[in-house]
């Protein structure tokens, strides 16, 4: 963005590795975690947040860019002509596109999604995962989660005992 | 599915309990219970020890899976997945004394678990007061809802009254096929004041016509959705 809108406070984003965002304070307030440090008066006009490198702090920003509700001064005479239902058409439309990411960026979107505390992102993440994990065998289910088999041989024996249903 | 390469590699065992909360209350109880739910220890341990998981127990087939190879209008037609009766117990043992709704198949069995538990495993002080300690015995004290099928025909009319004595919340009964007693009606309007709607259309009635006192209680009855099958009506 060439200039800043008349009226609109910025805050300034920064992550680990040393990148800065400048996004509106509304934007950044559809995270609950920053909302909370802002109306506390704990924020200056920077904010560090800890554990989410640039490449997913930017992603972040753009989901909000397109979750904040526009209902500011330029926003409103955009959105007073297209109808909530076609709105929420687009912004699913919009999530799926923003949604096809390789599984470790998924990861990352969700713990971010959670520290930041952004509702609809956590869903939206957590949703994909389970339409990919959802239909699948334990085996298959494991293979994605890129977890071995943790049980030491005994606690395989209990588990296969107690969910017969399962190995069948 | 592929395996990950290792700068793909995350830990998913090891995301916070909230956050695997949220993803797994997304997933259908019947893949929690055959899946996902055991695919490692972190997972398992928070399958077993959150109650909230199974708050709402929904184990019914899901008619649009592609397993099934003839089309299924309904649920209840469905042919039944194996080890039915095992997952039912190990939700009913997960929601703690939690359990608010439970839709899925029943038989005598399932019933009398559902309404029993060990005096061990309860902890008073979760339950309101109006609770008396003789219904916080039943796995799900606070049980509003239930959608069934199966119910089967039991021969001891002492059993049906048993069962329901310990559903005092009980708000909602929708049983599809299975077996409809008079017992099972008398013990509803005696034990389940809350009962609003009953629906038994698609179960088999054992008795044709109505009778004294039945009739007359059903007409007092407060139950305001009351729907009965066919034949009785008539």
């Amino acid at each position: 963005m060439a200039t800043r809108e008349a009226g609109k406070k910025m805050i300034m984003l920064k992550s680990p590795d040393g990148m800065e965002f400048e996004v509106e304070e509304a934007v950044a307030m559809e995270s609950q975690t920053i909302r909370k440090m802002i109306e506390d008066d704990c924020a200056d006009t920077a904010i560090l947040i800890p554990n989410i490198n640039s490449k997913i702090l930017s992603r972040v920003i753009e989901y909000c860019n397109k979750h904040v509700p526009t209902t500011g001064a330029t926003g409103a005479a955009a959105s007073d002509t297209v109808a909530p239902a076609a709105l929420a058409e687009d912004l699913k439309i919009w999530d799926a596109e923003f949604i096809k990411v390789n599984r470790a960026t998924r990861f990352d979107l969700i713990q971010a999604a959670s520290y930041l505390n952004i509702k609809g992102l956590l869903d939206l993440t957590s949703q994909t995962t389970i339409d990919t994990i959802s239909d699948n065998s334990l085996e298959e289910i494991r293979s994605f989660l890129s977890t071995k088999n943790d049980y030491l041989p005994e606690e395989e024996q209990t588990i296969r005992r107690e969910n017969q249903w399962a190995f069948q | 599915m592929h395996v990950a390469s290792p700068d793909e590699w995350r830990n998913w065992a090891s995301l916070p309990g909230d956050v695997l909360c949220i993803i797994l209350s997304k997933l259908p109880q019947t893949d929690i219970l055959s899946g996902a739910g055991l695919a490692c220890s972190p997972w398992r341990r928070l399958v077993k020890d959150v109650p909230l998981l199974w708050r709402h127990i929904d184990l019914r087939p899901d008619p649009w899976d592609e397993e099934h190879e003839e089309y299924y209008c309904s649920w209840d037609e469905l042919p039944l997945p194996a080890g039915w009766k095992a997952m039912a117990r190990a939700a009913l043992e997960r929601s703690a004394g939690g359990c608010e709704s439970f839709s899925g198949h029943v038989d005598a069995d399932v019933l009398v678990y559902l309404a029993n538990r060990n005096r061990q495993q309860i902890n008073k002080s979760t339950y309101p007061d109006y609770l008396t300690p003789n219904i916080i015995t039943c796995r799900a004290p606070l049980l509003r809802n239930l959608y069934v099928t199966g119910w089967p025909y039991i021969d001891d009319g002492k059993l049906i009254t048993e069962i329901i004595k310990k559903l005092p919340l009980l708000e909602r009964l929708v049983m599809s096929d299975g077996c409809f007693q008079i017992q099972l009606l008398n013990a509803l309007l005696d034990h389940c004041p809350r009962l609003e709607l009953l629906d038994v259309t698609k179960c088999w009635p054992t008795f044709r016509d109505w009778e004294e006192p039945i009739c007359t209680r059903i007409q007092n009855c407060t139950i305001k959705d009351l729907r009965l099958p066919d034949d009785v009506l008539e």
